[in-house]
């Protein structure tokens, strides 16, 4: 049975060349469930939240980042910011994000923000045909009590102004059980669990 | 992200009696409300079904929009049921929680630290290893740099913890937080939190400067080196014969 095309920000996207065998569309494939999900919207935070936020040198921004139990987290991006608030690559910028529910990291240890920028440090232009915001392999289940530590660390000897960009899909209370709430004080559901 | 029902992704549509529709010929058509409940497929497929005659309906007396259409700006056309795609991921959460609940993945695959059990980086556990990786060098005689006192490396297998450091100059001339002296700690690439740019002494070799309310865990193989950098100044005030030591106490135990 062949399914309808997934209208999406993806698929609508020009900018996206089609490179079926790249990471990017694999990523993609990994994420259709999500992205044929009804009851699901975006929510994407920023980390600081005021970007400019410094990170004294040698020092290690560590924030939380609070969502809805069973939400998903799809994507991310790290920036950084010169002395006019411009964004630039994030080639002093470490970062590493852990579940508090599980304490599994994202990643195996702090991981380069430059890995991760739109911008290259070569050219100062774009990343060279990457597109942002880098997915992961796949979305990643964020349990109970939605919870993500977030850290990101100065390794320069200056000051720092950064923000990481984590891209969430979070799942929407249904009107009929708030109404079912307002009636008989039970929970509502926002996932699979009762 | 996979469903551990499988099928259903490409399963029947769910069963719902099919009612063709077709969007408004005219009136106000919110298309955002539209396209974001998916109903632009229904209608498609209403269009272009073979045969099909479009079906037009009138607007209903007293509303803006249709509500069937789902062009509505109505509180209880957002009431929409969990498309097949949803109860995926509800199936999926459902299953993590079932998991969190019996002592999530570690509990359940080769539980290496039996339950009750202090975790190995709180207390040394039988298995483990101590270290204390115990460095000095002379004053570099040279001023904003940093320089390498002492350095040691987490062996494969292990994770570490380090529990106590030092840092200090045994020569005269320093005052506590003057800025003569800055002791820095870093893991791989990274300034360890709150110990990137220390400017007094930590301890000393008889008496360790305990890092409180835990310690600082490590993953195996990562590098942690101790620096030290003379302030502007500072060798016009720091005995030349002095020297700095520094140190890293703690123990490696098994990966659990």
């Amino acid at each position: 049975m062949l399914k309808d095309a997934v209208l999406d920000g993806f698929s609508q996207n020009l900018n996206i060349r089609y490179l079926p065998y790249h990471y990017f569309a694999a990523c993609l494939t990994q994420s259709e469930v999500l992205r044929r999900a009804n009851l699901y919207r975006a929510r994407w935070v920023v980390q600081p939240d005021d970007l400019n936020t410094p990170i004294p040198a040698y020092d290690t921004f560590e924030g939380q980042v609070k969502v809805v139990p069973g939400s998903y987290l799809w994507g991310f991006q790290v920036c950084e910011f010169n002395a006019a608030f411009v964004a630039v690559a994030a080639a002093n910028t470490i970062v590493q994000v852990t579940d508090a529910c599980t304490g599994i990291p994202l990643f195996s240890d702090y991981t380069a923000g430059s890995g991760f920028s739109p911008f290259s440090a070569a050219v100062a232009l774009d990343a060279r045909g990457g597109i942002a915001p880098h997915l992961l392999t796949q979305p990643r289940l964020i349990m109970e009590p939605g919870l993500l530590n977030v850290e990101i660390a100065n390794r320069s000897v200056a000051t720092l102004r950064c923000q990481l960009l984590l891209c969430f899909a979070e799942p929407c209370v249904v009107l009929e059980d708030e109404a079912i709430k307002a009636a008989t004080g039970t929970p509502v559901r926002v996932g699979g669990g009762q | 992200m996979r469903c551990f029902e499988p099928g259903v992704e490409i399963g029947p549509p769910p069963a719902v009696p099919f009612e063709p529709v077709s969007p408004p010929l005219a009136g106000p058509v919110d298309f955002g409300l539209w396209m974001g409940r998916n109903d632009a497929i229904g209608a498609a497929e209403a269009n272009l079904r073979p045969g099909a005659a479009p079906v037009v309906r009138r607007q209903p007396c007293g509303q803006k929009m249709d509500l069937r259409i789902g062009a509505s700006r109505e509180l209880m056309a957002y009431a929409a049921r969990p498309n097949p795609y949803t109860d995926c991921l509800y199936r999926e959460q459902e299953l993590w929680r079932r998991i969190e609940a019996r002592g999530g993945l570690q509990g359940l695959c080769c539980p290496s630290m039996p339950a009750g059990q202090t975790p190995p980086w709180i207390a040394m556990p039988a298995s483990g290893r101590r270290f204390q990786q115990i460095g000095s060098i002379l004053q570099p005689g040279v001023e904003g740099v940093d320089t390498l006192v002492t350095t040691f490396q987490v062996p494969v297998g292990f994770d570490g913890v380090i529990v106590s450091v030092i840092s200090m100059f045994t020569g005269g001339g320093f005052v506590e937080g003057s800025g003569d002296i800055h002791y820095r700690i870093q893991i791989n690439r990274r300034w360890l939190k709150d110990y990137g740019d220390v400017q007094t002494t930590l301890g000393t070799v008889a008496s360790p400067c305990m890092i409180y309310r835990g310690g600082v865990r490590l993953r195996t193989q990562e590098v942690c080196r101790y620096w030290v950098q003379l302030g502007a100044g500072a060798l016009g005030r720091l005995d030349p014969l002095g020297r700095f030591v520094c140190a890293f106490f703690g123990w490696f135990y098994p990966q659990v």
